[in-house]
């Protein structure tokens, strides 16, 4: 299959080298040191059982690359605005873009440039890192990821898509309810990025203290609540579930928008804390711990607010 | 006046250097290294205008100073469990304690240990800090403002005042200290917790209007509190304070740099207290139970996950 990844990060890139092993046609879109060192020694993918290098095509041009089957949507949900209108070299007639963004809302953003019909909605179960510029830790024993066409039909493309990535020893669900997948993630992932930024401790860390397990449970809740009123039913037991999934992590394990508020590089902040927020305000319900996480972490997320004048690059 | 200073560190140091070289009998009670630089060298204090040495007793064990007529208690509250009962050796017939800590909650510590009858609630406006050990610097000089808990004219307030204005410190008797301690604490208690949580200076802060109205919310619910165990706090005291901290020049807050330093802060005076006192009256005090969620972590520095 003929893919590009736009934005081979600690997910992108983890699926593209695995994509690219299996013999696909794969381009991974990145930029500097990282696409830099692709280019020369290829994409060093680290697994906990072993890891490999791989040899594939990288550059920061989709121009250069053309329509493709699949393109993969993996940049962090903040560069929307940018990395959407940069893939149009890579869309052709029969071209699928799967979006593995964090929120809910990628895939209506993709869908009102290239139409609705064309996208994929997924999510990436994958915790995964840049460790050094062409090298990638895979966190994860199994990298996984769901998607599913949003009227729940079983295609075509999609049964292809999936069959790529098991072929390439990803993990791949078919979904037929991929909303539910997606809110399913944010009713966890939400609260577990945002709490963890709040507190600058690895959610597995802040659930340890009473008073942090309870606030959880709050944010949770909110997001159980917000999701109902939006049309994704959430009952106690999902609720449980969420708690149980942050409980799960390891020790230590930082969310990837506290690792960057820690790096104080940009956040995605409003896919995965503004999107409640958002989403609440519409269906009137409120989200006052939403509401408190959002109005501390604003100042930090275009980078931290001490540095912002100094690296301004990034 | 024979006055022993509990905690030498940037605000009792600063009041112990000035008292001090006005004449005083001044004991600080401080450890360490602070203690050995200012045993060898005397304390030193810098002020924006001038600076000076003065030699004044220090000690870490307060049975060697004996009963003093006067003490301030100047320790930061994290550490009043183990300190409070140190000062009993202090304790004369006739001695005052002045607390000047953040909270509100001191003069009932102490009182219990102490006698209600010796406390006299003081509040102070300062920034001052070790530069280095046996080293204070002043940026803002300290006003100090004390009182008698009951309200009654007092023969022992006007004496302090007197020796505190001669060793050039502003300072003000109180009718009602509970009710200017509580307005420096619902000021105090949403500063130190939106900004050590935000990890930002009230002055980029309060650029975002959902930042003010969280600190309007924060400063309710200690309101509240306060208003339900009847301390005498004025209406208008959310908005006017709003534009108090909106008024102040670029600072940073004492916890936020505590906390960014990995030291201990005083979360349990502050956040801490307010949805405690909260509870015992039945006042919900949710923005501060979030505060104090995020914030509890680090309460003894540095978490030892990190």
């Amino acid at each position: 299959m003929k893919i590009a990844v736009m934005g081979a990060g600690g997910i992108g890139g983890c699926y593209g080298g695995l994509l690219a092993k299996a013999r696909n046609d794969v381009t991974l879109i990145a930029r500097g040191a990282h696409l830099a060192a692709i280019k020369e020694k290829g994409l060093q993918l680290i697994q906990p059982e072993g890891d490999f290098t791989v040899a594939v095509a990288a550059t920061d041009d989709p121009s250069q690359v053309g329509p493709v089957e699949l393109v993969i949507f993996s940049v962090k949900a903040h560069q929307n605005s940018i990395a959407i209108p940069l893939i149009e070299p890579l869309i052709g007639e029969d071209t699928t873009i799967l979006t593995i963004q964090n929120g809910v809302e990628s895939a209506d953003e993709l869908g009102q440039d290239y139409g609705a019909e064309r996208v994929l909605p997924g999510s990436a179960y994958l915790l995964s890192n840049i460790t050094s510029p062409g090298v990638i830790k895979q966190l994860s024993l199994v990298p996984r990821v769901a998607f599913g066409e949003s009227n729940g039909d079983r295609s075509q493309r999609a049964v292809a898509i999936r069959d790529s990535f098991c072929e390439a020893n990803i993990e791949a669900e078919l979904s037929d309810d991929i909303s539910k997948a997606l809110w399913s993630k944010l009713l966890y992932n939400s609260p577990a990025n945002g709490m963890a930024s709040a507190a600058r401790l690895s959610p597995r860390d802040l659930i340890e203290y009473p008073h942090g397990a309870a606030m959880f449970r709050s944010a949770i809740q909110e997001v159980a609540n917000v999701g109902t009123a939006y049309g994704i039913p959430f009952g106690q037991d999902d609720i449980q579930r969420a708690m149980d999934l942050i409980t799960a992590r390891p020790m230590g394990a930082r969310g990837s928008m506290q690792a960057d508020l820690e790096a104080g590089r940009p956040l995605e902040l409003e896919a995965i804390v503004g999107s409640v927020r958002r989403i609440g305000r519409k269906v009137n319900v409120p989200t006052p711990v939403f509401d408190m996480l959002y109005t501390l972490l604003l100042p930090h997320i275009d980078g931290s607010p001490e540095s912002r004048w100094t690296c301004a690059s990034g | 006046m024979r006055i022993a200073i509990m905690g030498a560190g940037g605000v009792g140091g600063c009041l112990g250097g000035l008292l001090g070289k006005a004449g005083n009998d001044v004991w600080l009670i401080v450890r360490g290294e602070h203690l050995e630089a200012i045993r060898a060298n005397g304390l030193k204090l810098i002020r924006p205008d001038t600076e000076f040495v003065v030699q004044v007793n220090a000690t870490d064990n307060p049975a060697e100073v004996g009963p003093v007529d006067l003490v301030l208690f100047t320790v930061k509250t994290y550490q009043n469990r183990h300190v409070i009962t140190t000062l009993k050796p202090l304790m004369g017939h006739e001695t005052s304690v002045i607390t000047l800590q953040n909270g509100v909650e001191s003069h009932e510590q102490l009182g219990a240990v102490l006698g209600p009858s010796n406390i006299l609630p003081g509040a102070y406006w300062a920034s001052s800090h070790i530069l280095s050990p046996g080293v204070i610097g002043e940026d803002v000089p300290a006003q100090i403002s004390f009182g008698e808990i009951d309200d009654t004219d007092s023969l022992r307030s006007p004496d302090i005042r007197k020796v505190f204005r001669d060793a050039g410190i502003e300072t003000e008797i109180s009718l009602d200290p509970l009710q200017v301690l509580w307005e420096k604490f619902i000021i105090l208690s949403a500063l130190a917790g939106i900004t050590s949580a935000a990890q930002t200076r009230p002055k980029e802060l309060l650029k975002y209007p959902d930042a003010r109205t969280m600190f309007c919310n924060a400063m309710e619910e200690s309101l509240a509190v306060g208003l339900a165990k009847g301390i005498n706090l004025p209406d208008n005291l959310v908005q006017d304070s709003l534009k108090y901290i909106e008024s102040l020049p670029d600072f940073q807050n004492s916890m936020h740099g505590d906390y960014e330093a990995g030291r201990p802060t005083e979360l349990e005076a502050l956040s801490g207290a307010v949805i405690r006192l909260g509870k015992q009256i039945g006042v919900k005090t949710p923005v501060h139970e979030f505060l104090y969620s995020v914030l509890l972590p680090h309460k003894d520095g540095f978490p030892t996950a990190d």
